[in-house]
Parts: C-alpha cells; sequence; structure tokens
C-alpha cells in the first residue's frame, strides 16, 4: 500500500488529512483519490472540463516532482505520497 | 480627472508650511499612482547622495485611482523614500482604510520634506493640512498615540504612525495604521523619525468621482464573487497566511534556524490551523474585500498576554521570529509581533537579525561579552523578546542590529556576511530561496532589496498558473520550482506586474497570480473609474516604466550587478526535506540574471541600456 497525505487546503475541501492507497501510477493514486472523496470535492483535483489534473504540488518520499514527471511514475508498496495544495507567499 | 482627488499635498517641515500642487495629466497617464507617482517624485526631487536621514530626503504617501473604488484588495498605500537601510530605493505598502480615506480627505500623495525642530504630526481634512504639536506623543507605543491623534481630530480619522523604533531611527522601523497595518520594509518609518514627524491623520467624505459607476458596481460583483469562490482566497480566510507555512514545510522550504534547515519537525505547533484552533479571537478585512485574510489572536493572561490592538502574526512574523530563532510556541510569538508593533519595527528585518545573532553566538562570534550578558541560544523566548526592544530602542547589541544584516555583518567580519540572510542589507523573507529558484533572482533583484512581494512565487508556475495576455505564456507552465530555466524571464514580467498592481495599488491577494483578478479586469475597471481607455498591456507598458525608473534611481546610487546577489548560505545544501537537492551557485545565479538582464534590455552590468529607457519614456 502506499500512505497519501494532504496539505493545505486541500486538507478541508477533500474532508481528508490522510488514507493509504493501493499502487499503480500515480494518475492511478490521483484518479482512485477522485472516487474517495465527496463528488463536489473532485474539482479541486481535476478540472471537470477536460479532465486535467490540478496544479498542486507532489512530493514522493520526500523528493519533489512536477505533476507531469511524476504522472507515468509506478508508485511500490511503502511509497509516502504527499499532495500539497498551490501555495505562493504569506 | 475622474479616479483622482487630483491634488499632491506638499509639506515643508523645517519652514512648517503646506501647498496643494494639482496632480499633472503626465503623472497619472505615465505613472497611474501609487508606488509610479511616488517614484517619480523621489526620482526628480532626491538628488543622488543625499542622506537619507537628513531633511533633503523625501517621505511619501501614495495611494492609488482604485482607493476608493471598493473592488476587493483597492484599500493600500504606499510609503516611499530613499531607504536609510539600503541607501537606494525604499518602499513599503500596507492594508487598511488609510489610503481610501486619505483621498476622501482631498489628496491622491502626501510629500514631505525638510525637518521639524520639535515633533509634529500632520492632520489633513477636506482638501487641507495643519502641522501640530506632537511632543507629548513622541515616545508613546503607536496604538496609544494614535489613541491620542484620534481624539484631537476626528474619531473617524486614519492614522499612519511611528513607534520608537521609528524615532530613534532604527534602519528598518515601519510606518504603522489601524495599530497593525505595518508599512514595514525599507526602514520608511525611521525616515518619518528623522523628520520629526510622529504621524499623519487623515480624514474625509469626499466620495471617488467615476466615469461609468455602473460598469465599475458590476466589476466589483463579480471580482467579489470570484474572490469569494478562489480557492487560495478560501485558505487566506480560513487559516490566514499563515495556512502556507504547512505546505512550505512539507516541501521542504519553511525557513528555521537562519535558513539552516527549510524543515521543522514541531511545525504543528505554529501552523495557521493551529492558530485557528487556539488563539485566533477574530477575522479581520479590508474595505470591501471578502477574504479577511488578517488575523486578531487574544491571549488574556500569563507571560505573553497581547493587547488584541496589535493583530496577530502572519506567515512572515511566524517564521521569522519564530521559526528562524527555534521558537516553536504560538503565544510566544504572537508576543513577539505584538511589541514589533508597538514598537514599530519589522518583523521581518529583526527577526532575521536575531538569528544571524544567534548563529553568530553558537559559532563563538558573539561571547557573552558582545551580547551584554544575553544566552543567544536558538528558542530562548526572553532574550528574543528582550532583542526586539533594544533593537527598537538601539541599545547595547540591538544598537547593532539596528543597522541591517549588511551593516553588521560586515561590522562583525569573521565569516558572518555568508550567513547574513539579506540583499542590499535589506532581510530575507521566510522563503526559501533554494526552494523556489526564481524567488532568489527576485530577492536579487528587487530594487528594495530581499523582497517576496515583488517578483514571483515559482510554485505559482509549477502550479501551472498562465496569463498569456501578458506573457505568461504556456512555455512557463509546469516549471520545477528549483529549475533555472526561463525564470529570468518570468521573473523580470512578475515585477513589472507587481509594479502596475503597486502603482494602483491593488492587494496581491485579490489579484492575479495569487488570487484570481485578471490585470484585464483591473484595466476595465481603471478604464471605468477614469474614462481612459487602458489594456492589460497597457499596464505592463507602465510596470516596466516604473520598475527602471526605480532601477534608476538605484543606479545613480551607485548600484549595479554587483549588489544583484545572494549570500553564500544559497549554494549549501539543505540537510533534509523536498528541497535538499537544490542550491543556488553563484554560476546559477549569473545565468539568470544574464537572462533577466537581456530581456529587459539592461547591460550585462545589470544598467538599463539609453534604448531601452527611451522606448519607456524616461529619458529625462
Ligand atoms: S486580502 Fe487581506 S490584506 Fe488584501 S485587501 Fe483583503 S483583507 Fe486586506
Amino acid at each position: 500500500m502506499v500512505t497519501v497525505k494532504i496539505f493545505g487546503y486541500l486538507t478541508a475541501a477533500m474532508g481528508m488529512r490522510d488514507c493509504t492507497m493501493s499502487c499503480g501510477t500515480v494518475r492511478d493514486l490521483l484518479e482512485e483519490l477522485g472516487e474517495k472523496i465527496p463528488s463536489e470535492a473532485r474539482v479541486h483535483l481535476q478540472d471537470p472540463k477536460n479532465g486535467q489534473f490540478r496544479g498542486f504540488h507532489l512530493v514522493i518520499n520526500e523528493k519533489s516532482l512536477t505533476l507531469a514527471a511524476a504522472l507515468d511514475r509506478e508508485l511500490v508498496p511503502g511509497d509516502v505520497v504527499w499532495i500539497i495544495s498551490p501555495v505562493a507567499g504569506g | 480627472m475622474k479616479g483622482y482627488a487630483g491634488n499632491i499635498l506638499r509639506v515643508d517641515l523645517t519652514a512648517g508650511t503646506t501647498e496643494v500642487q494639482p496632480l499633472s495629466k503626465e503623472q497619472v497617464r505615465d505613472y497611474v499612482g501609487g508606488r509610479g507617482l511616488a517614484a517619480r517624485i523621489l526620482y526628480d526631487e532626491v538628488a543622488p547622495g543625499t542622506d537619507p536621514l537628513g531633511p533633503d530626503n523625501l517621505f511619501i504617501l501614495a495611494t492609488g485611482p482604485l482607493a476608493g473604488s471598493r473592488i476587493a484588495g483597492s484599500t493600500r498605500h504606499i510609503t516611499a523614500c530613499k531607504s536609510p537601510l539600503t541607501g537606494g530605493w525604499g518602499e513599503a505598502n500596507a492594508a487598511g482604510r488609510f489610503g481610501p480615506m486619505m483621498k476622501a480627505a482631498g489628496f491622491d500623495a502626501i510629500v514631505v520634506k525638510g525637518q521639524s525642530e520639535k515633533p509634529v504630526y500632520l492632520y489633513v481634512t477636506e482638501g487641507r493640512a495643519e502641522l501640530r504639536d506632537a511632543s507629548a506623543l513622541w515616545g508613546q507605543f503607536i496604538a496609544d498615540a494614535r489613541e491620542t491623534i484620534l481624539q484631537q481630530t476626528h474619531s473617524q480619522a486614519e492614522v499612519a504612525v511611528i513607534g520608537p523604533a521609528g524615532e530613534e531611527q532604527c534602519k528598518f522601523a515601519c510606518v504603522i495604521s489601524e495599530n497593525n497595518r505595518a508599512a514595514g520594509r525599507s526602514g520608511t518609518g525611521a525616515v518619518m523619525g528623522s523628520k520629526g514627524l510622529k504621524a499623519v491623520a487623515v480624514f474625509g467624505e469626499e466620495k471617488l468621482r467615476v466615469h461609468d459607476p455602473e460598469r465599475l458596481a458590476q466589476l466589483r460583483k463579480e471580482i467579489t464573487q470570484m474572490c469569494k469562490e478562489h480557492p487560495a482566497c478560501q485558505g487566506f480566510r480560513q487559516n490566514g497566511t499563515a495556512g502556507g507555512i504547512g505546505p512550505h514545510n512539507a516541501m521542504g522550504m519553511y525557513p528555521a534556524y537562519n535558513f539552516k534547515d527549510g524543515v521543522s519537525d514541531e511545525i504543528d505547533k505554529v501552523t495557521g490551523e493551529t492558530m485557528t484552533s487556539t488563539i485566533l479571537s477574530r477575522r479581520d478585512s479590508c474595505q470591501g474585500c471578502p477574504v479577511a485574510c488578517r488575523r486578531v489572536v487574544t491571549i488574556a493572561d500569563g507571560p505573553f498576554a497581547v493587547d488584541s490592538r496589535y493583530g496577530g502574526p502572519e506567515f512572515e512574523t511566524i517564521g521569522s521570529l519564530g521559526t528562524c530563532v527555534g521558537i516553536y510556541d504560538l503565544k510566544a510569538i504572537a508576543k513577539t509581533n505584538e511589541l514589533c508593533n508597538k514598537f514599530g519595527v519589522d518583523t521581518i528585518n529583526t527577526g532575521l537579525a536575531i538569528a544571524w545573532a544567534m548563529e553568530c553566538f553558537e559559532r563563538g562570534i558573539f561571547t557573552k561579552e558582545d551580547t551584554g550578558g544575553l544566552e543567544l541560544t536558538w528558542g530562548n523566548v526572553d532574550v528574543v523578546l528582550k532583542l526586539i526592544e533594544d533593537i527598537s530602542f538601539r541599545r547595547g547589541l540591538g544598537a547593532l542590529l539596528a543597522e541591517g544584516l549588511k551593516a553588521a555583518s560586515e561590522k562583525v567580519g569573521q565569516g558572518s556576511e555568508d550567513f547574513a540572510l539579506q540583499v542590499k542589507n535589506q532581510a530575507f523573507p521566510v522563503h526559501m530561496p533554494r526552494g523556489k529558484v526564481g524567488q532568489g533572482l527576485s530577492f536579487a533583484t528587487s530594487n528594495r532589496g530581499a523582497c517576496h512581494t515583488q517578483g514571483m512565487h515559482d510554485t505559482n508556475l509549477e502550479a501551472g498558473k498562465t496569463m498569456p495576455d501578458i506573457g505568461f505564456t504556456d512555455k512557463f507552465k509546469g516549471l520545477s520550482r528549483t529549475s533555472t530555466e526561463h525564470k529570468g524571464e518570468a521573473i523580470a514580467l512578475a515585477q513589472d506586474l507587481r509594479a502596475i498592481q503597486d502603482s494602483l495599488i491593488i492587494c496581491r491577494f485579490t489579484s492575479w497570480d495569487y488570487g484570481p483578478t485578471p490585470p484585464a479586469m483591473l484595466a476595465e475597471a481603471l478604464t471605468a473609474i477614469t474614462g481612459e481607455e487602458f489594456t492589460s498591456k497597457d499596464f505592463m507598458e507602465i510596470g516596466a516604466r516604473v520598475f527602471n525608473l526605480c532601477r534608476m534611481f538605484n543606479v545613480r546610487e551607485g548600484f549595479d550587478r554587483q549588489q544583484d546577489s545572494l549570500p553564500a548560505r544559497m549554494a549549501e545544501k539543505l540537510p533534509r526535506g523536498a528541497t535538499s537537492d537544490s542550491v543556488i551557485t553563484q554560476q546559477d545565479l549569473d545565468r539568470m540574471l544574464d537572462e533577466y538582464y537581456q530581456f529587459r534590455g539592461w547591460s550585462s552590468r545589470g544598467i538599463p541600456t539609453p534604448q531601452r529607457l527611451a522606448q519607456l519614456g524616461l529619458t529625462r
């Protein structure tokens, strides 16, 4: 299993802080996550108009990856995926 | 002129006189207001080499054509001068109600020169101004001075005031309105102090004159709705700017221990979410803004009891006076915030100066003899509280720190310059350039020294934000936050965007790219207000003009590529976390600077070329 943790305003928007998910690619994981959260929260993950993932940040096993670089990556048991709300400054 | 009060108030403190001067069409057309207007006046009237704390420097307050429109985020004002901290262009702006009130009192800008023999404050109302004795107010803390001035003027007036730090001419003293809206950076408060000007109070009831009220009302409604629905704005409302702390820490880039680390194990103790569930008593807003990002905290008793009038800590203060000095106690951080606002001193410069001193102590560069017996150990709250006071009143070690980090570290030497987190003597805000590489370039090239609000956060590019009509095309989309690719161009564009935003003036959080309102929509609003046609393309041209003018102010003072630098620590790897693979070496910075200067039409030394200046109408 893969551990998923969510940070920032996505936590409240998606109604969860963490969960465990089955493996597959990052794309599979995000799609599966979209099924898990309330339907009205899916808009924060994917654009309903074109199905594209929103611009959040990904950290996998403490390494930062852009979404484009991460989507096809195969996850293995024990991986830790952090999904982080878009952030700028204070 | 619709959208403007139409007048500039000129004050000569040496002569004790005031004079009303009409705003010119050229000032409005080419510079719009706010930062642009202040830059033109400062460039024309403050000769190179002027002593920032002498009578010939100017202190300027300015607002823009959006003030009074009740568009979300339109209430800001700017303070400007030659900075005593950097020796160059000095600027700080703040939210609140001062800007619209100044315009309603009859003025788009107030320009102060000279020095008063005894302390005074300026009261401006109904197009008139009066200098009043402030001897009894000198030495008073921010909220007390404000309260007295409200009693002496009008209960609905607003006051931009300095505290003891400004009076003592601490180089990073700020100007505060509404007790907690700090125009924090660049030491504009020290310039007020040097002039003997304790405060400027404004009261007026003049309504904004608008060309097309119906169109403006429609735009206002749409912008409000967009802000209500925008996820980042919702986040700012829920947990304040401090809502960004957890995500930054997760990405390994919320600075701790003087930027030696980007991850804090105890971060959950100081996040915005924790503040919301513990000490937060109220969310505060600016006129017409649905975001309400401001925090008010209540701590009624105990060692860190605070006066709620001074608001609550933001993202920047929690980093600079919390994690960067090793404090992980929100109540203690709220106390540091209260003291800084009470004394009128910038939290960022103060916190980073203390963090540097703590590292000096850790390395044995400072001993107890140098610190007046203070144990400058990480997380020592009592010492931090004492040093905030000592910096504000320029006592003991505080007097050295009050000069700014470049000045202090050059005096102390012994390699301490390498971990003095500053550019042009302005301390780093709590953003990690190693995790936001373009932000490093922003820090290096900002006209006021290390600044996080005048460039761009790489995370916004990584998150895929684009705005093709102002140059943010798909080529920037999804760029890694730690990559240098295209960052020279992106930062130049972002700085021009910020320059027009600060001339209008509009809040970062309600406008693209932090928030929702695109430049094209603001151009439409400006058209509706003034009756003159503006497009987003015009905006970027004006932004470039304003940015280049501020650069020329610095060039005239002897700044060039050499000052567009970053401290050596940026080339050191972080010990852990999701940013530990990234550094900015001198070669990385040089590569970005070359691209940046070229895109800007500057020489390789960082000087705007005569051709570029001519294109921008800046030949005089
Ligand atoms: S977002 Fe915050 S600072 Fe900006 S105008 Fe709104 S309440 Fe004021």
